[in-house]
C-alpha cells in the first residue's frame, strides 16, 4: 500500500514545481529563466525519488540540471540577455 | 524511524523557503546561492529517504544531485567573469 | 542489537534532526537578509549544517536499525561518507565563486543609512 506521507509529499513538491513552471515561462531576464529550469527540474528529481525510480533519477539530473544549462548559457552568450517586451 | 518521519517536514518547509527566495531573488546571484543550497538539502533529503526506504541502491542520486548543482554555481559563475567587463551593470 | 544499537538510534536519529532545524534557521535567514553579501553566509550555514550534518547522523543510524547484515550496513554508511565529503569540498567552493563573480561585476553592498525606516 502506499502510505499518506508520500502522497503528501508529492503533492507539495509537485504543486511548487507547477508554480515553477508559470514563474519561468513569464520571465524576461533569460539567465535568471535557466536557474528557476534547474529548481523545477531538482522538485521534479524529488518526486521520481518517491516514486522509487532512481534509474530515471540518475538520467534527469544529469541532463535537467548539468547539461542543460551550460547548453542555454552558451546559447544566451550569443543573443542578447534580456527578451524585448 | 520515529526521527525520520519527525523531520522530514522540517525538510519540507526549508526546500518551500528556499524555493521562494529562488523566485524572488532580485539579481541573479540570489536565486543562483539559493537554489545551490536547496539542491545539496536535497541530496541529504535523498540520502536519508534512503534509509527509510531501506535499499541502498537509492543513494547513488545523492552523489550526482552534489556534483552537478556544483556544475550550475561554476557556469553561472563564468558567465559574469567572462562574458561581462568587471564593474559592469552590477548584477540586475 | 539490545542497548548498543538503541544508543546508535537515538544519537543518529537526534543528529538529523538537528540538522533539520539547522535547514529552516538557514532557509528563514535566506528570506530576511537585506543584502546578497549576508544572504551568502546563512546559504553557506544552510549547505553544510543543513546537509553534512544529516547525511553523517544518517551513516551513524543505519548501525543501530534491526534486521539488517553487516555487509548491507556498510554499503550504506561507505557512500554516505563520501557524499559527505563531497558537499564539504564543493559547496564552499561554488559559494565563493558566485561571490567573486557578484564582487567583480559591481553588485553594490547594503549599506543602512541612519534615520531609514527599517523594512
Amino acid at each position: 500500500m502506499f502510505p499518506v506521507l508520500h502522497l503528501v509529499m508529492l503533492a507539495v513538491v509537485l504543486g511548487v514545481s507547477f508554480i515553477t513552471i508559470y514563474l519561468m515561462v513569464q520571465e524576461r531576464d533569460l539567465l535568471k529563466m535557466i536557474v528557476l529550469s534547474a529548481a523545477q527540474s531538482t522538485f521534479y528529481a524529488i518526486a521520481l525519488y518517491i516514486l522509487l525510480v532512481p534509474d530515471v533519477v540518475l538520467a534527469y539530473i544529469a541532463v535537467a540540471v548539468g547539461i542543460y544549462t551550460a547548453l542555454l548559457m552558451f546559447a544566451v552568450k550569443k543573443t542578447e540577455r534580456f527578451e524585448e517586451a | 524511524m520515529v526521527f525520520i518521519i519527525v523531520s522530514i517536514p522540517l525538510y519540507i518547509v526549508a526546500f518551500i523557503l528556499y524555493a521562494v527566495r529562488g523566485f524572488k531573488g532580485p539579481t541573479v546571484f540570489d536565486s543562483t546561492i539559493s537554489i545551490d543550497a536547496l539542491c545539496y538539502d536535497v541530496s541529504a533529503f535523498m540520502v536519508i529517504l534512503s534509509v527509510y526506504f531501506r535499499s541502498y541502491l537509492l543513494l547513488g542520486a545523492g552523489i550526482l544531485l552534489a556534483l552537478w548543482a556544483y556544475i550550475l554555481d561554476v557556469v553561472i559563475a563564468r558567465y559574469y567573469d567572462r562574458f561581462t567587463r568587471i564593474g559592469g551593470d552590477g548584477g540586475d | 542489537m539490545g542497548l548498543g544499537g538503541l544508543v546508535l538510534t537515538i544519537i543518529g536519529g537526534a543528529i538529523i534532526f538537528i540538522g533539520g532545524l539547522f535547514d529552516l534557521v538557514a532557509a528563514l535567514g535566506v528570506n530576511k537578509f537585506p543584502d546578497f553579501y549576508t544572504r551568502l553566509h546563512a546559504v553557506t550555514i544552510g549547505a553544510i549544517g543543513g546537509a553534512v550534518y544529516p547525511i553523517i547522523g544518517s551513516a551513524i543510524l543505519v548501525f543501530g536499525v534491526p534486521g539488517l547484515s553487516l555487509s548491507a550496513r556498510l554499503s550504506f554508511a561507505l557512500p554516505m561518507l563520501v557524499i559527505a565529503s563531497l558537499i564539504l569540498i564543493t559547496a564552499p567552493t561554488g559559494s565563493h565563486a558566485v561571490a567573486r563573480a557578484a564582487y567583480r561585476s559591481g553588485l553594490k553592498p547594503y549599506r543602512r543609512i541612519p534615520g531609514e525606516v527599517k523594512k
